[in-house]
C-alpha cells in the first residue's frame, strides 16, 4: 500500500485559513493530501460559495464533479475537487447523500462549469441537484430509462438482433443505391 | 422507435426477400417516404421529455429568426457533435450544445474489467491522445499501489506522452485550417503526422492505439530504429513549423477570419473549467507540467507559450508554438535518458485501496481521473474528466452575435474530441 502524501505549502495554507475562519466545518487531509471538508447537504452551498469567494480560499477551478454509489452503505457521496489556478492548492469537497432521497442544492451558480458536470451525475446517477437551470440528461439519449452507474442498475432491455453473415451476401446483391452509383461522385 | 423502423426496411418481395433498396421504388415514392421520416422525427423531437434549452424554448420572431440544426453529422463539427442555434440571419442569437451522441459507457465498463484491461480501455477515450490518457489512469492506479516506475520508463513516458501531443497538434493544424477553406495547409500537417506514427509503430507496433504503458513502467524499449525515426521526426518537424507559419499564420485571410473571433476572457475560461491551450490563449500561463509537475517533468526546461486576448488566433498560436516546445523536451529527455530496466516490478495481480485524483496536461487540456479502489481487482467507481468537455460547454454563449462561418473556426479552435467529451 501506498505512503501518505504530505500536502504541500498552499494546501496547508487553505487549511489553516479554513480552520481560523470557520472552525466548525469538518476539514481534515486526505491521503493524498488534499484539504477533505466533509459537508451536510443542507450547508453544501453555503461551504462552496466560501470555498470559491473567501479571499484567503478562493478556489476558483472546479475540475471535476461526481458522485459515487456506496449501495452497501445506502447512500451516495458528492466529490468535488477543487484547485487553486494560483499555487495549486487541492481541495475536496464530499457530501453524504441518502439513497432513497438522492436530492441536494445545485453548485453550478458557483463553478459554472458544474453545470453540466451536474447534468452528467443526473443523468448516469439520477442525482438531483435542486436549483439546476437546466437539469436533463447529457450523455444518454432522452427516453433512456433509468441510471446505469447505479449499482444497482439492471439492463433489461432485449439484445439486439445479431448480424449474420447472410446478410452481408444479401447486401452485396442488392446494393442499395445500384444504378445511380454509376455516376462518379466527383 | 419501432415503427420507425419499420418504415425503414424496405417492403418484403413476393419471394420473400426484400426489394431491393431506394433505387428499384418509384422516386417519386422514395421522396414522400424520406418526407415522412423527416415529419415523424421533428413530431419526436417536439413531444421529447428533453426540449432543447430555455434559451431556444420562444417563439421564434417571424420569418426573421429560425431554429437550425448544426451537425450531428456537419463536417466541422470534428465527429458527431449537435448544436441547435437560434439565428437571425446568418447572425447567431442563441445556441445549445447537445452532446451524448458518441457515448460508449467507459466508466461502467472500467467498473467490470480489472485495472490492467483498462489501460488500453482508456485509450479510446480521447483516441488522438491516448499516451496522455493513459498516463493518467497509469499515474492514478501506481498512487494507489505505492508503485514507482523505473528512470528509463519515467523518460521513455515523456518521450511517448510529448510526441503524442505533438501529432495531436499537427492533425488539430491540418483540421482547423481545413474547417476555414485552406485544404494545402491540412496535406502538410499529414505529411510530418505520418512520420510521427511512424515512430509510434516502430516502438510499440500500434499507430493510434497505443497500450504502451504498464503499471510501473512502460511495455518495451525503443529498438534502434525507433530511435532513428524520432529524431529524424524531430528534425522534420522543427523544419516545417517555418513552413507552416508561412503558410499559414501570415497568411492575411487567415487572420482576418481568426482575429477577434470567439473571444474567451480569462474569468470565463477559469469559470467554465477550461484548461489547456484554451486557457493559456487567454493569457493565464498554467501548464501542469510546470504548475504541479508529474512524473520527471521538471528536470526539462520548456517554455509556456501564452496568448493576449483568448481568441481563435491565440488559441492557434499557442498550439503551434507548444509544437516547438514538445520538440524541445523530446531532444532533452533524448539526452539524458539512463539505461536501465523498463517494465519495473509491479505484481500482475493487483487489489489496490483507497481513492486518488490525478490530472496530467494532455494536448487538449487536462485529464482527471477520479479512482475509487475497494481492494478487489476491479475499481469501484471512475470518473474520466475529459478537457473538451469543459470546452465544448463554453459554445453555450461563445457563438452568441457571431456569425455560422464564424463559429465553425470557434469549434475547430477549441480542438474537441467527441470520444473524449461523450465517454
Amino acid at each position: 500500500m501506498s505512503e501518505n502524501v504530505e500536502p504541500g505549502p498552499a494546501t496547508r495554507q487553505v487549511f489553516n485559513a479554513v480552520a481560523r475562519a470557520f472552525p466548525r466545518w469538518d476539514a481534515s487531509f486526505t491521503p493524498r493530501g488534499e484539504v477533505l471538508v466533509r459537508v451536510d447537504r443542507t450547508s453544501l452551498r453555503e461551504v462552496c460559495g466560501q470555498l470559491k469567494d473567501h479571499p484567503r480560499l478562493g478556489m476558483d477551478l472546479c475540475h471535476s464533479l461526481t458522485a459515487v454509489d456506496y449501495i452497501h452503505e445506502g447512500r451516495f457521496e458528492l466529490v468535488i475537487h477543487l484547485f487553486r489556478l494560483a499555487d495549486q492548492a487541492r481541495v475536496v469537497v464530499k457530501a453524504e447523500i441518502p439513497r432513497d432521497d438522492p436530492k441536494l442544492p445545485t453548485v453550478s451558480d458557483v463553478w459554472p462549469t458544474a453545470e453540466w458536470h451536474e447534468r452528467e451525475a443526473f443523468d448516469l446517477l439520477g442525482i438531483e441537484f435542486t436549483g439546476h437551470p437546466d437539469l436533463r440528461r447529457i450523455l444518454l439519449k432522452d427516453d433512456f430509462v433509468g441510471h446505469p452507474l447505479r449499482k444497482d442498475f439492471v439492463d433489461d432491455r432485449p439484445p439486439r438482433p445479431r448480424f449474420v453473415r447472410e446478410d452481408v451476401a444479401r447486401r452485396r446483391e442488392y446494393p442499395a443505391d445500384a444504378g445511380e452509383s454509376r455516376v462518379p461522385v466527383h | 422507435m419501432p415503427q420507425d423502423d419499420q418504415a425503414r426496411r424496405p417492403a418484403a418481395g413476393p419471394d420473400g426477400r426484400p426489394e431491393g433498396g431506394m433505387a428499384r421504388q418509384d422516386p417519386g415514392v422514395a421522396a414522400a417516404a424520406a418526407i415522412e421520416r423527416e415529419r415523424r422525427a421533428v413530431a419526436r423531437h417536439r413531444e421529447s421529455p428533453n426540449p432543447p434549452r430555455r434559451a431556444l424554448a420562444g417563439k421564434t420572431a417571424g420569418v426573421k429568426e429560425m431554429i437550425v440544426n448544426m451537425g450531428p453529422q456537419h463536417p466541422s463539427t470534428h465527429g458527431v457533435l449537435r448544436l441547435v442555434l437560434r439565428l437571425e440571419g446568418e447572425q447567431i442569437t442563441a445556441s445549445d450544445v447537445d452532446i451524448g451522441y458518441l457515448h460508449r459507457c467507459h466508466e461502467k465498463l472500467m467498473e467490470a474489467w480489472s485495472y490492467h484491461q483498462i489501460i488500453p480501455l482508456v485509450d479510446r477515450i480521447d483516441y488522438l491522445a491516448a499516451i496522455a490518457c493513459e498516463h493518467c489512469f497509469v499515474l492514478a492506479v501506481e498512487d494507489l499501489l505505492g508503485v514507482v516506475p523505473t528512470e528509463r520508463a519515467e523518460y521513455l513516458r515523456v518521450i511517448a506522452a510529448e510526441l503524442q501531443r505533438i501529432v495531436s497538434h499537427l492533425l488539430w493544424f491540418g483540421t482547423f485550417a481545413l474547417d476555414l477553406g485552406a485544404v494545402t495547409p491540412f496535406l502538410y500537417a499529414f505529411r510530418e503526422r505520418e512520420l510521427g506514427y511512424d515512430v509510434f509503430e516502430s516502438f510499440c507496433g500500434a499507430r493510434l492505439l497505443y497500450g504502451y504503458f504498464r503499471i510501473g513502467g512502460v511495455r518495451n524499449d525503443f529498438t534502434a530504429s525507433a530511435w532513428e525515426k524520432l529524431d529524424a521526426f524531430c528534425d522534420a518537424i522543427a523544419a516545417s513549423l517555418p513552413e507552416y507559419d508561412n503558410l499559414v499564420t501570415n497568411n492575411p485571410i487567415f487572420r482576418a477570419r481568426t482575429r477577434g473571433v470567439g473571444v474567451l476572457t480569462r474569468e470565463q475560461a477559469v469559470a467554465y473549467g477550461c484548461t489547456g491551450p484554451v486557457l493559456r490563449a487567454t493569457g493565464v500561463a498554467h501548464d501542469l507540467r510546470r504548475a504541479d509537475p508529474y512524473s520527471i517533468y521538471d528536470r526539462f526546461s520548456f517554455e509556456i507559450p501564452i496568448g493576449e486576448r483568448g481568441d481563435v488566433f491565440d488559441r492557434y498560436r499557442v498550439r503551434l508554438e507548444e509544437i516547438r516546445q514538445s520538440v524541445s523536451i523530446i531532444r532533452q529527455a533524448r539526452r539524458d535518458i539512463p539505461p536501465g530496466d523498463v517494465r519495473g516490478q509491479a505484481p500482475r495481480f493487483i487489489k489496490p485501496e483507497g481513492e486518488v485524483y490525478r490530472r496530467v496536461e494532455g494536448p487538449r487540456g487536462e485529464i482527471g481521473c477520479y479512482l475509487v479502489a475497494n481492494g478487489s481487482e476491479r475499481p469501484w467507481r471512475c470518473k474520466w474528466r475529459g478537457p473538451s468537455f469543459s470546452h465544448l460547454h463554453t459554445l453555450n454563449f461563445l457563438p452568441r452575435g457571431a456569425f455560422v462561418a464564424d463559429l465553425v473556426a470557434v469549434i475547430g479552435s477549441l480542438d474537441p474530441v467527441m470520444d473524449d467529451v461523450d465517454r
